[in-house]
C-alpha cells in the first residue's frame, strides 16, 4: 500500500514509526525505573521495621557484604533520590515524544485522506 | 437501516489500536509470568522453613551445587538471611522470615489478580476492535 504513496508521505510515515519506536523504548525505561524505585522504597520500609543493631548484608555482585542498618538506609535514600530524578526526566521525554507523535499524526491524516480519495475516484 | 460504510482510514486506525493493545497485552503477560515465578519462590522458601524444623536434630545436610551434585554442609545458625530488595538482605528468625514471606506472597497474589483483570479488559477491547475490523468491505 505504502509503495503507491508519494515520497513525502512515505517519509513522514517512516518518521511516525520511528517516533513510535522511541516512545516504546522510553516507556520500557520508565517501567524499569518505576520498578527499581518501588523496590528501593519497599527495602527502606522493611529496614525501618528492623532493630537498630539488625544484621544487614549488601549485595556486591555475587558477594554479600555485612553492613550497618543506618549506612544502608542512607545509601538507599540516595538511590531513591537518583531514581526519582531519572523518572521525572523520562516522564518529560515521554510527554514530549507523545506530543510530537500526535502532531505528526494530525499532519498526516488529511494527506492520507486525500490520497484515499484520489485512489477512489 | 443503512449501515455507514467504514473508510480505509478508520480501518487503519483500528489496526493501529489493535497493535497497541497487542504490545500492551504482551507486556502484561510477561509481568504476570514473572509474578507467578516470584509467588512460587515464596512458597518454596516457606516449605523449606517448615521442613527445616523437622531436621533441626541432625544439622548435617547436602547443598545442591548444580548438575545434580551436592556438598556436605552443617547448619550453624538458626537465623535466616532474607532479601529485602534493592540488593539488601537482613537476618531474621525463622518465624519472622515465615511471616515476611507470607506477607510478600499475599502482596504478589493481589498484584497477580489485578493484572489478570486488566489483561482480561485488554482482551475484551481487542475482541471489540477485531469485530469492527471484520465489518470492513
Amino acid at each position: 500500500m505504502s509503495t503507491e504513496l508519494p515520497p513525502q508521505i512515505q517519509h513522514q510515515l517512516a518518521q511516525l514509526q520511528q517516533i513510535q519506536q522511541q516512545a516504546q523504548a522510553i516507556f520500557g525505561q520508565r517501567t524499569q525505573v518505576e520498578m527499581m524505585l518501588r523496590e528501593t522504597e519497599r527495602a527502606l520500609e522493611e529496614l525501618e521495621k528492623l532493630d537498630k543493631n539488625a544484621v544487614i548484608y549488601k549485595a556486591i555482585g555475587e558477594l554479600l557484604i555485612k553492613s550497618e542498618k543506618s549506612a544502608t538506609q542512607v545509601e538507599l535514600e540516595e538511590k531513591k533520590e537518583t531514581l526519582e530524578l531519572r523518572l521525572k526526566t523520562l516522564e518529560k521525554q515521554e510527554k514530549r515524544i507523545q506530543k510530537r507523535f500526535q502532531e505528526l499524526q494530525e499532519q498526516l491524516r488529511p494527506l492520507l485522506r486525500k490520497e484515499g480519495e484520489k485512489k477512489g475516484s | 437501516m443503512v449501515e455507514k460504510k467504514m473508510s480505509e482510514e478508520e480501518l487503519r486506525n483500528i489496526i493501529a489500536q489493535l497493535q497497541q493493545y497487542q504490545s500492551r497485552a504482551e507486556a502484561y503477560q510477561q509481568q504476570l509470568a514473572l509474578i507467578g515465578i516470584s509467588i512460587s519462590g515464596c512458597e518454596n522458601a516457606m516449605q523449606v522453613l517448615d521442613r527445616l524444623e523437622d531436621v533441626k536434630a541432625s544439622r548435617e545436610m547436602l547443598v545442591p551445587i548444580g548438575a545434580g551434585s551436592y556438598m556436605h554442609a552443617t547448619i550453624t545458625s538458626d537465623r535466616i538471611l532474607m532479601g529485602l530488595g534493592a540488593g539488601v538482605s537482613a537476618e531474621k528468625s525463622v518465624d519472622e522470615a515465615r511471616q515476611s514471606l507470607a506477607e510478600r506472597k499475599d502482596q504478589l497474589s493481589k498484584m497477580f489478580e489485578r493484572l489478570s483483570k486488566d489483561l482480561d479488559e485488554i482482551h475484551k477491547e481487542m475482541q471489540k476492535l477485531q469485530l469492527r475490523a471484520s465489518q470492513y468491505r
